[in-house]
């Protein structure tokens, strides 16, 4: 197992990198083609990346400020929401994987709301902060952190479920005994299943700032951007500007955490 | 772990704190978009300091005492236009022409209906109804709002100005198929319908289009705004009926979602801001075409009783709720700070 993994991690390297760029060379080929049968209003690669490269550092008039400001806000949200939400879920995910009769009682409630999408509570969320002060941020907090929180420990119960019994029983034979246990050996053998929680997490609570950006008021970040965008009209290459944006900072988020899991865990 | 999740905690708490301490500009009128039906709810709570609406929301606040009236958009800008009947081109194609002119005709009776004192009753309990307010509320909103149909190029183009200066205006008439401005909104603005009417009016005062076959048109209107009140009233009466129209009304929060049920067709004529009518035209190239002015003026700034706020200069900091940006509304707003020298910052 180890020859292999270092086999993939030097030869591998390089012809990764190469597929990679190839796969965006792929999508730019298509879009080009896409604009050039001109069967829909799409800008084409060059006019958007031009677009881009400049709404990176000079303002956009409209709403007044760079690409990388409404980046910032929309980051600054995510990772807000993010760890309220990963404060909650690391605790919970292990207390509802380890302790049986917990995670009849929590579960059903996680299994019941995970599948209403964030997206749907918008105007719910919104018409109850309305009574409190900073409705917008209180409600877009909230949107985040609950989209970040049900995967996240979701994903940490089932890591804690299917920790190798051997392990667990090891210990007791050592004579680890309840928080013991819970502490020194439960926790350290699901940190690879809390990385995993949080980049799910992370990814999902990104996808949803848009929608939370969506409600009005907001003022800055990227789903703002584009819905404004949008609605002023005429500025498709800022619209997909938005999105482009969006994705970078999705895809760094998602490697970042992926190098640190290596980083952090290299038992595992 | 307790440890840990105690940390995480705090830094985070911390972190949200910093978020909500925003400094304040000198020379700043901060700006925040939103639907206009959240704005009295938004005031209450102080998120706000005040915001700029149309009738009947103005009066209502005013009336219940949640804001007090800072200025009428006829101070701000005298005359001002503001909802307009449209069409859209293929609306325009398709429609049978008389059907067309039924839609101006029913619109100009009941603007000279409203606008006659003895009707006066009738109007404001028609207001009430189809907003949902108090009578008491309906005749204050009714004596800041001009009904009127004559649409004008001259109007269209003061909007264009704003727009223009705003910033909004991505598109070029030239690229349009236009020679210039003038000759775009000589397009976008057709008076032949009004005028027809007008004439045949003026000839027999009991002139109606001759009905043709029974035509249903597709109508869009804003929720909760006294400006359509033409529309409203000529359903009511069965104006549209008597000259073979079928309406079936879809209702939108805004101007330029309405705009967009056009682009979409979804709706074959609307009543909306000539603002974000223009705006959209312009930037997106949708197909439409202004047949009739609704109502000039009818809107107006509110702001919070204890804001401390007495003239248009004390908005400076302050933060005023417009709706979508393009509406008439966002242009008043973008007028005021003009006059008051002061800039705008969405917040």
């Amino acid at each position: 197992m180890p020859r292999a993994r270092s086999r993939r991690d030097v030869s591998g390297r390089k012809s990764k990198v190469i597929i990679q760029i190839a796969a965006i060379a792929f999508f730019l080929l298509v879009w080009q083609l896409v604009t050039m049968t001109q069967l829909i209003g799409l800008p084409t690669p060059i006019t958007t990346f031009e677009a881009f490269y400049s709404l990176l550092i000079t303002p956009e008039p409209v709403l007044g400020r760079t690409l990388l400001e409404h980046a910032r806000a929309s980051i600054t949200r995510v990772l807000d929401s993010a760890l309220i939400a990963f404060a909650l879920a690391i605790p919970l995910g292990i207390a509802i994987g380890w302790y049986t009769r917990f995670d009849y009682f929590a579960s059903t409630l996680i299994e019941i709301f995970r599948p209403i999408p964030p997206l749907a509570l918008i105007p719910l969320v919104y018409a109850l902060f309305m009574t409190y002060g900073n409705t917008v941020l209180l409600a877009q907090l909230f949107i985040v952190a609950l989209a970040v929180f049900l995967p996240t420990v979701v994903t940490i119960v089932e890591g804690v479920k299917s920790i190798d019994p051997i392990i667990i029983d090891a210990a007791k034979t050592l004579g680890a005994r309840g928080n013991q246990l819970l502490q020194k050996v439960v926790f350290y053998a699901s940190i690879p299943s809390i990385f995993a929680g949080i980049r799910i997490g992370l990814g999902i609570g990104w996808a949803s700032i848009v929608a939370a950006e969506l409600i009005g008021g907001s003022g800055t970040g990227l789903g703002y951007f584009i819905m404004t965008m949008y609605q002023v009209g005429g500025r498709m290459p800022e619209l997909i500007s938005g999105i482009i944006m969006i994705g970078i900072i999705g895809f760094l988020m998602n490697e970042g955490i992926l190098w640190l899991q290596h980083r952090v865990i290299r038992w595992a | 772990m307790a440890p840990l999740v105690f940390i995480v905690v705090i830094i985070s708490s911390v972190y949200a704190g910093c978020l909500t301490d925003q400094s304040k500009d000198s020379g700043v009128i901060y700006q925040a978009w939103m639907r206009a039906g959240d704005m009295q709810q938004q005031i209450a709570t102080r998120n706000i300091d005040g915001f700029i609406a149309w009738e009947p929301i103005v009066s209502e606040t005013a009336i219940s005492g949640k804001g007090t009236v800072l200025a009428y958009s006829d101070t701000i800008w005298p005359h001002h236009p503001c909802c307009v009947l449209v069409i859209s081109r293929a609306g325009l194609e398709k429609l049978d022409r008389n059907a067309v002119l039924g839609m101006v005709w029913a619109h100009i009776k009941m603007t000279q209906f409203i606008n006659n004192p003895q009707n006066y009753n009738e109007t404001v309990e028609s207001i009430a109804t189809s907003t949902g307010v108090d009578d008491n509320t309906a005749r204050e909103s009714l004596k800041h709002i001009t009904y009127t149909y004559m649409p004008s190029v001259q109007a269209a183009h003061d909007i264009y100005d704003a727009l223009e200066s705003a910033g909004y205006l991505k598109t070029n008439v030239t690229t349009l198929g236009y020679a210039n401005v003038d000759q775009f909104l000589n397009h976008f603005v057709q008076l032949e319908f009004v005028n027809e009417t007008k004439q045949r009016l003026s000839e027999n005062p009991n002139w109606a289009p001759a009905p043709s076959n029974t035509t249903t048109i597709k109508l869009g209107v804003l929720s909760g705004d006294s400006h359509k009140l033409a529309a409203v009233m000529a359903l009511n009466k069965s104006y549209y009926a008597s000259v073979g129209l079928q309406i079936e009304i879809k209702q939108y929060s805004s101007g330029i979602t309405l705009v967009e049920g056009f682009k979409s067709g979804e709706i074959d004529m609307g009543y909306c801001g000539i603002a974000p009518a223009l705006l959209r035209a312009i930037n997106d190239n949708v197909q439409i075409t202004v047949i009739a002015a609704a109502n000039d003026e009818g809107s107006g700034l509110i702001v919070n009783t204890d804001a401390g706020v007495h003239t248009l200069s004390d908005l400076e900091g302050k933060t005023i709720a417009t709706p979508s940006a393009g509406s008439l509304q966002d242009v008043l707003l973008r007028k005021i700070a003009a006059q008051q020298h002061l800039r705008i910052e969405i917040k």
